[in-house]
């Protein structure tokens, strides 16, 4: 090929390119870009122990609390209302050194019993950011058969045990301080420059990508190795990897009289087992069971089915790896994609379940294959570690089957997260599946898309482990071939 | 005429560990009680030769000379600890058929595979497919998976595979005569056509005939050094006499 008609194929590949790159950043522009404004947070609360007796007649609820957010847009508050059906209103005021800083009035009529219930502000309060506020529930003359009741709490619950806490500002019921605090937890949001930053972000990083290009294209035509002619170089593989792609999906259904059909199965039926197990411990607590439970199936399943088959593909292959050349990671990353197959297959029976869990279907679940992307980086760089690791220690594969086992067990696929005690969610959220799942489960049950700092973690989650792992295979590959 | 291969300087360094660890344990074991007993095993030392565009090299030695692992160098499965190789094309290497061969896939199905491990494209594949099918003497047997096939099969299938190729640089370890007498005629003739057509050949083979019939020069390789290098004759005739 000379020179010149080389030059045309990547100009035009650039453009390509860049188009691509532009359409990418308005989608993601048109589908999160009202996520982008500000950041979502609820505070944790105490656990309910103790209730108001029933708010009969007039009553005065006062309860100090303090806002950490830029804005407040919610109040949950856990009441009951002991199945009477109440017509009654409530009042709920927000005070700062006596002065009225919002209020508003709620029917009763639909609220909950014994459980959390949300009181929408209609307009977020600003500007309330560290200051000392107070609450106040009023309630007007109710019936004696009508009344609500408000709970309060000196504990929070950390794993199957409930921990005091020091009560400073204790809930006062018409003026009279009680031994506990309101079980009261706040929604709001914090205004960060994410939406202001966006396309700025997007043109330096495009000239940044396009700099990169040019500056590896250059080095490619010097004849200088570098991404450009890995790049080159990895497309005399495409054929090689669609070959044994299709040799995986062919084989692993070979002589089963329902083939492929298992592929779409295999998460409906775990996911019914898992149901008819869990259900009755969950259910309640978790809204779209059914949905929560495949979401985070599917995605644990394809971590472990592609870490699992890429740790031993350098392994299985060592008679073709001791007598042809071919570049080595072709063969845990072809297993990786091989099971990606078998996710896309599997999306089929779960956007059936979520049609049939009457979920609306929003334009986040576009960012699915952004999801399973970022996934998919994450066990390619897993397959390539630990099958390097296992081509010297052939105890990985067992190490593996406990940490996988682990690792589920570290993961919310069949429970709830809030079963997790607080002072370890921040190590809990580490976990990059974690990171995944919730991704997932917020584009499909919230419907909406996740915070930028969601986005962040999936990005770093799949972006350090791919890059770890390539950085432990390259350093280790040319060994491979003697401890085969 | 251009040069196609270029060994320079090659060496190759086998470290043999006499505790090697095969599992974390020993590993764990061997590093606490630093016992590391390792003994380095030189399979090449300073071995360097050019191959030009069409030449078909033999290579002799004893068992053990470094013949194989000499072509694994060049074919790139090893990687040499000292030294270069600039190769000036694709290599295609024939060192054992079928080791790419699945056994729940059909013939036609190998095809592919086994090609695509060898380095073919897919359109070059689809061309040659009546050849490969043809050749094989297999047919209808081709639609059927590869673990019903005979060894003869088989083989024949996997020779038919590996040398439909027009490599640039085609590194054989024994000439593959596999299957029936008839076969083996056929695949011979295969074989020669194969190594007369232009393509450069490194040739590995302990048959004299073979390599005075098909080379034009011929590397003596002994305990991992270059013997004597040169022509056919003169070298065929230095090794038989040593012998």
């Amino acid at each position: 090929m000379n020179i010149l008609q080389g030059e045309k194929k990547y100009t035009k590949l650039f453009l390509v390119l860049l188009a691509a790159y532009l359409v990418l950043a308005s989608a993601l522009y048109w589908i999160c870009g009202d996520q982008l404004e500000a950041v979502k947070s609820q505070t944790s609360t105490v656990s309910p122990m103790a209730n108001d007796g029933g708010l009969v007649g007039s009553n005065v609820l006062e309860q100090p609390f303090t806002v950490g957010t830029d804005t407040l847009d919610q109040l949950l508050l856990y009441t009951g209302t002991f199945g009477r059906s109440n017509h009654s209103t409530v009042r709920l005021q927000i005070l700062e050194d006596g002065q009225l800083l919002w209020e508003q009035e709620y029917p009763v009529d639909g609220l909950k019993n014994m459980a959390v219930n949300a009181f929408m502000l209609d307009e977020p309060l600003q500007g309330v950011k560290g200051k000392q506020l107070l609450l106040r529930i009023l309630t007007q003359d109710v019936p004696g058969d009508q009344a609500i009741t408000f709970y309060y709490g000196n504990t929070v619950s950390a794993s199957r045990m409930e921990v005091a806490v020091r009560v400073d500002e204790p809930l006062r019921i018409n003026g009279e301080a009680v031994n506990g605090m309101l079980c009261l937890s706040l929604i709001g949001r914090d205004l960060i420059a994410a939406k202001r930053l966006y396309w700025p972000a997007i043109v330096v990083l495009g000239l940044l990508l396009s700099f990169a290009y040019w500056y590896g294209y250059r080095r490619y035509r010097q004849g200088r190795a570098g991404l450009f002619s890995t790049v080159h170089g990895l497309s005399r593989y495409t054929f090689l990897m669609k070959q044994l792609v299709s040799r995986d999906f062919k084989t692993k259904y070979k002589r089963s009289v329902l083939g492929v059909l298992w592929s779409f199965l295999n998460p409906l039926l775990t996911m019914s087992v898992q149901y008819l197990i869990f259900s009755s411990l969950f259910k309640s607590t978790i809204p779209n069971f059914a949905v929560y439970l495949m979401t985070g199936g599917i995605i644990f399943n394809f971590f472990t089915e592609s870490v699992g088959l890429g740790l031993t593909s350098i392994v299985m292959n060592a008679p073709l790896i001791t007598k042809v050349y071919v570049p080595k990671y072709i063969y845990p990353v072809s297993r990786v994609l091989s099971s990606t197959v078998n996710v896309l297959i599997s999306m089929i029976p779960l956007c059936c379940m979520i049609l049939f869990s009457g979920l609306p279907l929003r334009k986040s679940m576009l960012l699915f294959p952004l999801v399973l992307f970022c996934t998919m980086l994450f066990c390619t760089g897993m397959s390539l570690l630990l099958s390097s690791s296992m081509v010297f220690f052939r105890d990985t594969q067992f190490l593996w089957g406990i940490l996988s086992m682990l690792w589920m067990y570290m993961t919310p696929i069949f429970y709830p997260e809030s079963i997790i005690p607080q002072q370890f969610l921040r190590l809990y959220h580490m976990n990059p599946m974690y990171q995944f799942i919730y991704f997932l489960r917020t584009i499909t049950i919230d419907g909406t898309a996740p915070g930028p700092y969601t986005f962040l973690y999936c990005g770093l989650c799949a972006v350090v482990p791919l890059l770890l792992g390539l950085w432990v295979f390259r350093k280790t590959q040319d060994r491979f071939v003697f401890y085969l | 005429m251009g040069t196609m291969i270029e060994v320079n300087n090659v060496s190759m360094a086998f470290r043999m560990d006499i505790n090697r660890p095969s599992g974390l344990k020993d590993w764990v074991v061997n590093f606490a009680t630093g016992k590391r007993d390792i003994r380095e095993f030189r399979a090449l030392s300073g071995v360097s030769f050019t191959v030009e565009k069409g030449e078909v090299i033999g290579i002799i030695g004893r068992n053990g000379s470094g013949k194989s692992t000499l072509l694994k160098i060049i074919s790139g499965i090893y990687k040499s600890t000292g030294g270069s190789v600039t190769l000036g094309g694709n290599v295609v290497p024939m060192l054992e058929l079928g080791s790419g061969f699945d056994q729940e896939l059909t013939g036609y199905e190998n095809i592919f595979l086994n090609g695509a491990i060898l380095g073919y494209t897919e359109k070059y594949l689809r061309e040659k497919l009546d050849d490969i099918i043809a050749f094989s003497e297999l047919g209808d047997f081709i639609n059927m998976p590869i673990k019903t096939y005979s060894s003869g099969m088989m083989m024949r299938l996997a020779f038919s595979v590996a040398t439909v190729v027009n490599p640039e640089i085609l590194i054989v370890d024994e000439i593959l005569a596999v299957g029936d007498e008839f076969f083996q005629k056929k695949s011979f003739a295969r074989m020669q056509e194969l190594m007369s057509g232009g393509t450069t050949v490194l040739f590995v083979s302990h048959n004299l005939d073979q390599i005075r019939k098909m080379c034009s020069r011929v590397v003596w390789l002994d305990s991992g050094h270059i013997r004597m290098a040169g022509p056919t004759q003169e070298i065929c005739a230095a090794y038989a006499a040593q012998q």
